[in-house]
């Protein structure tokens, strides 16, 4: 619902300007696993951002547990960010998987031999990270299936490394 | 058509210029920047042109290939038209767009107030690309500049080149 509130653009320019940008990044590296390191943190700096707007759009409760923050994440940012409806699986209180059956990053792509181990996706891994370490749960995230290397959907796994917990410095010293 | 969220793409686009530059960055490193954006929009602005025409007649002339890009090619991708288009009929065309959804998210922080208007061309380049882009996708080579008349509105200058 929050998805038909927000000012939109096509998905299109969304796409193709990514494929462009990841382009660019195989260029300058020359390095398929250095592409995949500086597209995860990209990802990470644009999650720490799109929570801020989360937060801001859509009102939410707190998650009391991490199969409800799962729900979340797929129901309501994916939905609210990408447009797509994302599936939750195996959801533990420490683990859940998102199945991505349609990825709007990777519409227009396929991937040459050479790069056959891009991590195209990888952004979206950057962007869990980024996301929910601003609301205090470090995350790792990895990609491990995905339909550019001949899955049949994208899968990603987050796994809660530990909740953090919020420190106050009294600043009026 | 399918959509993305368009802060989606803004947060992305700020990525790429974070990237791009180093957290002070000098004239030369954003003339740098801007470069790779321009080129970034150009492949994308190409391509684009290509999918939105392949359906509609052929143009007669540059004129309408121009309105073209200011209606159609820029509700499509943002979901708004150009608000104003000026030509001196000898091939210099002024595509003003007065909220410039790329820039609407923009505020420079205080240590780079000085450079804001270099940022904020910074951030126009990627839009040159794509009119660079898609008018040469439609057989029109030009040059376009960009310059920031207000905060969020932009002016873009296409020059056609004659063949």
């Amino acid at each position: 619902a929050t998805f038909s509130k927000v000012d939109k653009v096509s998905a299109e320019l969304f796409s193709l300007t990514y494929g462009a940008v990841v382009t660019q990044l195989l260029k300058d590296y020359e390095d398929v696993a250095a592409a995949n390191v500086q597209l995860e943190k990209m990802g990470y700096n644009m999650g720490v951002r799109m929570v801020d707007e989360l937060l801001a759009k859509a009102s939410l409760a707190q998650c009391a547990s991490f199969s409800e923050t799962a729900e979340v994440v797929a129901k309501v940012g994916f939905k609210m960010f990408l447009g797509v409806n994302v599936e939750v699986a195996a959801a533990t209180s420490s683990e859940f998987r998102l199945l991505l059956s349609e990825n709007p990053l990777a519409e227009f792509v396929e991937l040459p031999e050479e790069c056959s181990k891009l991590e195209y996706s990888g952004l979206l891994c950057g962007v869990l990270r980024g996301a929910l370490e601003m609301v205090q749960m470090r995350v790792e995230c990895s990609l491990l299936r995905d339909t550019l290397w001949g899955d049949e959907v994208t899968e990603i796994r987050v796994l809660l490394k530990e909740r953090l917990v919020e420190e106050f410095v009294d600043d009026d010293e | 058509m399918s959509k993305v969220a368009e802060s989606c793409f803004s947060f992305l686009h700020m990525e790429v210029v974070n990237t791009l530059l180093s957290p002070t960055p000098t004239a030369e490193e954003l003339q740098h920047a801007g470069r790779r954006l321009e080129v970034i929009g150009y492949q994308v602005g190409e391509r684009l042109a290509e999918r939105y025409t392949k359906d509609r007649p052929r143009f007669a002339d540059t004129l309408e290939i121009i309105k073209f890009i200011c209606k159609d090619f820029w509700y499509e991708i943002y979901g708004k038209q150009i608000d104003k288009l000026q030509t001196n009929n000898r091939g210099v065309y002024m595509l003003q767009d007065n909220r410039h959804r790329l820039l609407v998210r923009c505020s420079p922080a205080a240590e780079r107030q000085s450079t804001a208007k270099q940022m904020g061309a910074t951030y126009g380049k990627f839009p040159c690309g794509l009119i660079r882009g898609a008018l040469c996708g439609l057989g029109v080579s030009s040059s376009v500049g960009v310059e920031m008349t207000d905060v969020s509105a932009c002016q873009f200058t296409v020059r056609i080149q004659m063949p």
